[in-house]
């Protein structure tokens, strides 16, 4: 039973404050830290907030710089192994924090988690899409800012850097300073529901600029491409194998494997 | 435009001698507070703790009764007959729903007076507290596809657990369940209901089947049993071979499927075309 912190920066959204106060409260996890930073708010999202006071680890309300600040102010605050943040407005589902804890804590070498399944809930607070983050834990890939999680020896690592950390993309920069010092672990279970329309997007920027990716690395890759996509080819339908007998599609992926395996052949020929 | 906001859904858990799993059930169900429920459970005179499991719920079920039976399908046979619900399915005993599954189901069958039939694109797996450990992907299933024989009963399949259909529709395909396949009633349904419309699926997870030990999931057994009932569905329509490979490697299969638009907040009917593996 690991001990969660969970930071929510919140302004002035009191309808949703609720819905998402007590997606995290009710799943009956003990060992939970949760910080409510509140950014000054006019309308009645103190009362709701003074009325779960008794659970919360700490709030505050005060003007602030932004989220970024925010977040800071929170993460000062916590003390659990495992931190996270969610923008008020989504929900963690009932089964969130027990999965997190369970891969934290059998699996020594994760750092950083998301979840690559994500949910999203229509004006009433109702799941009504799901979406995949198909190249979630690749470089490039966004990650889905709502079922994110990481340990905090990854965060006092990055705290180094966080100076660099600009008030206008502050998530992004975050994540290119995990990036340094660790890689992506991500699950298909949905960890987390955003909120349609009301949340930030908040995509991530890769670390390694455009032109950098195309280094000399990726052209010494080129020759084994063919194996790469076999292998991922291979991995994608395990489950065609099952029904090879009933539909032979896998022929097709064979034919792209030649292909591409004879133009490795070629590549291998010409840098030879 | 005069359809009811709340549809009436009528559930069948079929249960035997799984008291420490009934709960679960249960709860995943009437924990949604829906409106318009109709909850029946049925159960083969169990030994263990069952009974005591629902008599805690008594209340809130239309029917419950503890008597012995044939077996799982005939459970389900005898459930549906006390049922009056538009909208029907049925929960085997330790499968559960997601908290949100019957709130999306009928908000999809009274806005969409078409859809007939309802299945998930993201089936779940449980473990045994409760926690899912996987949530797969699939775009959607295509009539072409089960006629081809794609969707027989092994990993990748539609799952019963997350299926919502029309008493239109059940009563179209002769209003039963065959009680002599004794672990795979829903495949031998869907080949009758593949015959009268086709499956409409929604990117929603809705449900998911629990994976507990000693249970096999997809043996060899089941898959022989689905062979025999698609051989005798579509022997007659069965494409021959040739034509399957080549449609395999050129076309993509069409799906019907169920989106929401979050712009209007309506649902509304998609039809994508996609290939079934990869």
């Amino acid at each position: 039973m690991l001990k969660i912190s969970i930071v929510m920066p919140s302004f002035n959204q009191g309808e949703l404050l609720e819905e998402t106060i007590t997606s995290v409260l009710s799943q009956g996890y003990p060992n939970i830290e949760y910080i409510i930073i509140d950014s000054g708010s006019t309308d009645g999202s103190l009362d709701i907030v003074k009325r779960y006071s008794d659970k919360l680890t700490y709030w505050i309300s005060e003007p602030d710089k932004g989220i970024w600040d925010a977040l800071n102010k929170g993460f000062k605050q916590s003390t659990g192994e495992i931190m996270a943040w969610l923008v008020c407005g989504d929900k963690y589902l009932p089964w969130t924090f027990e999965i997190v804890s369970q891969i934290f804590n059998d699996l020594s070498n994760v750092d950083w988690l998301a979840s690559s399944t994500s949910l999203i809930l229509n004006n009433s607070g109702i799941v009504c899409h799901r979406s995949n983050f198909l190249n979630l834990g690749r470089r490039n890939s966004a990650i889905n800012y709502e079922s994110v999680f990481w340990r905090r020896s990854l965060w006092e690592q990055a705290s180094n850097d966080f100076e660099k950390i600009s008030y206008d993309t502050p998530i992004p920069e975050l994540w290119s300073h995990f990036w340094k010092y660790t890689i992506l672990h991500t699950t298909t279970m949905p960890l987390a529901a955003v909120r349609y329309g009301r949340s930030v997007s908040l995509a991530t920027t890769n670390p390694v600029k455009f032109w950098q990716s195309f280094s000399w690395k990726f052209l010494l890759s080129l020759p084994f491409m063919g194996y790469i996509a076999g292998y991922t080819r291979g991995r994608l339908s395990y489950n065609a194998k099952i029904n090879r007998w009933y539909c032979p599609r896998l022929l097709s992926g064979n034919i792209i494997r030649l292909i591409l395996e004879s133009a490795s052949r070629i590549t291998r020929l010409i840098f030879s | 435009m005069n359809r009811p906001q709340f549809p009436k859904i009528s559930i069948v858990t079929p249960s035997f001698n799984q008291g420490h799993f009934l709960g679960g059930t249960i709860d995943s169900i009437l924990s949604q507070n829906y409106p318009n429920l109709e909850y029946i459970i049925i159960d083969g005179g169990s030994s263990d703790e069952s009974v005591d499991v629902i008599k805690r719920y008594a209340d809130k079920l239309t029917y419950w009764i503890s008597e012995p039976d044939k077996g799982r399908g005939d459970a389900i046979n005898k459930g549906f007959k006390h049922a009056t619900g538009e909208i029907m399915a049925w929960l085997g005993c330790g499968d559960k729903y997601c908290p949100w599954a019957l709130q999306v189901v009928s908000q999809i069958f009274s806005q969409l007076p078409e859809v007939e039939w309802l299945t998930t694109g993201s089936p779940i797996l449980w473990d045994i507290k409760g926690l899912p450990i996987l949530c797969a992907f699939n775009y959607g299933y295509s009539k072409q596809a089960f006629k081809d024989g794609c969707y027989l009963p092994t990993i990748m399949t539609l799952q019963q657990e997350s299926t919502f259909w029309r008493r239109s529709l059940w009563d179209r395909a002769d209003g039963y369940v065959d009680a002599e396949l004794a672990k795979v009633p829903d495949f031998e349904l869907w080949a009758r209901f593949f015959k009268y419309d086709e499956v409409y699926t929604t990117s929603v997870p809705l449900g998911g089947i629990c994976a507990h030990p000693g249970q096999d999931l997809a043996s060899h057994k089941y898959l022989s049993v689905g062979k025999n009932i698609w051989r005798k569905y579509f022997y007659n329509n069965r494409t021959p071979l040739l034509f399957k490979v080549l449609r395999s490697w050129f076309k993509k299969h069409r799906m019907q499927t169920v989106e929401y638009n979050f712009e209007t907040g309506q649902w509304q009917i998609k039809q994508i075309s996609a290939k079934i593996f990869s």
